[in-house]
């Protein structure tokens, strides 16, 4: 009687075992590449930081130089094409394919220049916290960062969008204080093509670049 | 300095009241005939319809009253102190604004966080001389956190309404914020005009220099790298409204806007409404 009570329950026990480490093994499939996806954004992330503060401590480049190498950082590390296909949204459709192409190539200039230039007011008196990461609805993964001390002040909150390139993960989007980057500028894009359309949208793009290129210029040649 | 400033702040604050009450009925209405500033393309500026007057007076605020007024006067006072005083005169003020960030968190039905404003109007009142540290952040942890009437009115699901800008007193706002405005002016003592009636030295000019000051490198990076600097603006505004009423909690709860966002290039025909 109790041997038999005690087989049932050790039956029932190692079944109930089963299922858990069944249903153990269906919930972590999903969770296991959600924790290498992390991983794999937050390490990509790290290595572009790493990079980034290798050239502001390298004592030796001058000011362009320094711009410079940020810039090819920024090539590198983000998906430009596909930050112009998500910054233009549906107005996507009025631009012809010779305007696509150049409204992509002046956007790309117009992100590496001003990233390279916002980057380059940090020194090594601030550092870079790389906090949570989570998984986005469409599997892109964002990782939240804070640059502290120094310039920052009271601390400013940047994360980052990553998307998945092979096995490679590319920024898709910087979010400082919550204003997505993507976010502001097809906005902007939607206003200037609404009133003045998608010629003046590129001129407007080409304006600002050769602007920022010369004060570039003049800002190097004052050293 | 004060006098002109103070009056122009009470004539616009009637005259924003007006636009209010002139303008707030219009969105339920725009279902029908399309509005006279409609285009082709409706999306952008939808919150905006204002979008005239509000552009007008962002270029006064922009190329004259920052440029020549505010803007110069920020840079002499960042030419002779060190930024650490700004961020304590900030903190000055900002420490005033007790009543509003303990009262408005309650109307939040967020007792909690009101005990926490008391916390640290108490403990940054003395032992933080009188606001100008923040002991209660630093060896406390009890967080700022910035409350006015226009989240209140957002938590209790009131939308924002349309884009505002005002000149001098409110370079961005909206209708549901600015309708706050009054309470604020009350209980947000540092962020007032209304008390500066009551003081005799020009505390609210040097406040908003220094406030300047402070957001002189965001406004010139903004600047530079928008192609439409009211646009991003305005984008940014609406963008920070929304994670201060959701107090910062994360953009989990933004899935419909930021998913549209990231997916519509994956999608070659956009959902046309």
């Amino acid at each position: 009687m109790t041997s038999i009570r005690s087989m049932t329950t050790r039956v029932r026990s190692s079944r109930s075992a089963a299922l858990a480490a069944l249903a153990a093994m269906l919930l972590a499939a999903p969770l296991a590449w959600a924790d290498a996806a992390v991983d794999g954004a937050k390490a990509s992330l790290q290595v572009t930081t790493d990079q980034v503060l290798a050239v502001l401590n390298d004592k030796s480049l001058d000011k362009p130089g320094r711009l410079k190498k940020l810039e090819n950082i920024a090539l590198d590390r983000f998906d430009f094409p596909r930050m112009t296909l998500l910054v233009l949204g549906k107005n996507k459709s009025q631009l012809s394919p010779e305007q696509l192409s150049e409204f992509q190539e002046e956007f790309k200039r117009h992100l590496s220049l001003t990233y390279g230039k916002q980057i380059e007011k940090y020194t090594s008196d601030e550092k870079i916290q790389t906090g949570d990461a989570r998984v986005e609805p469409n599997k892109d993964v964002t990782v939240k960062t804070r640059i502290v001390g120094g310039a920052a002040g009271e601390g400013l909150r940047i994360d980052y969008r990553l998307r998945a390139d092979g096995d490679d993960w590319k920024i898709i989007d910087v979010i400082p204080e919550n204003v997505s980057l993507i976010g502001n500028f097809r906005s902007q894009v939607q206003e200037i093509v609404t009133q003045k359309g998608v010629g003046q949208l590129i001129q407007t793009l080409r304006d600002k670049n050769a602007q920022a290129q010369q004060q570039q210029g003049t800002g190097g040649g004052a050293k | 300095m004060r006098r002109p400033l103070r009056a122009l702040g009470l004539a616009l604050c009637a005259g924003g009241l007006l636009a209010c009450a002139s303008t707030s009925p219009s969105p339920a209405a725009s279902d029908g005939p399309p509005p006279a500033t409609a285009q082709v393309e409706p999306p952008a500026s939808e919150r905006d319809p204002l979008q005239g007057w509000n552009r007008t007076m962002f270029w006064f605020n922009d190329q004259v009253v920052d440029r020549y007024v505010l803007g110069p006067v920020a840079h002499g006072w960042m030419a002779i102190s060190a930024p650490t005083v700004r961020t304590h005169v900030e903190q000055f003020f900002d420490n005033l604004n007790f009543p509003g960030y303990f009262v408005q968190p309650a109307l939040q039905g967020d007792p909690h966080q009101s005990a926490v404003a008391l916390a640290r109007f108490i403990i940054n009142s003395s032992l933080g001389v009188a606001g100008v540290f923040d002991p209660a952040e630093a060896h406390f942890h009890l967080q700022k956190r910035k409350e006015d009437m226009g989240q209140t009115f957002g938590v209790w699901g009131i939308p924002p309404g349309s884009f505002l800008v005002l000149p001098v007193i409110e370079p961005a706002t909206c209708v549901r914020d600015f309708a706050g405005w009054p309470v604020d002016q009350i209980l947000n003592v540092g962020d007032t005009y209304f008390w500066s009636w009551f003081a005799p030295y020009g505390e609210t000019a040097f406040r908003d220099v220094n406030r300047r000051a402070l957001a002189d490198e965001q406004l010139t990076s903004i600047r530079e790298a928008s192609l439409d600097f009211y646009a991003a603006a305005r984008d940014a505004y609406f963008k920070r409204r929304a994670v201060a009423i959701r107090n910062g909690a994360d953009d989990e709860t933004t899935q419909e806007p930021s998913d549209d966002l990231y997916q519509i290039d994956d999608d070659s025909s956009p959902k046309q409404p």
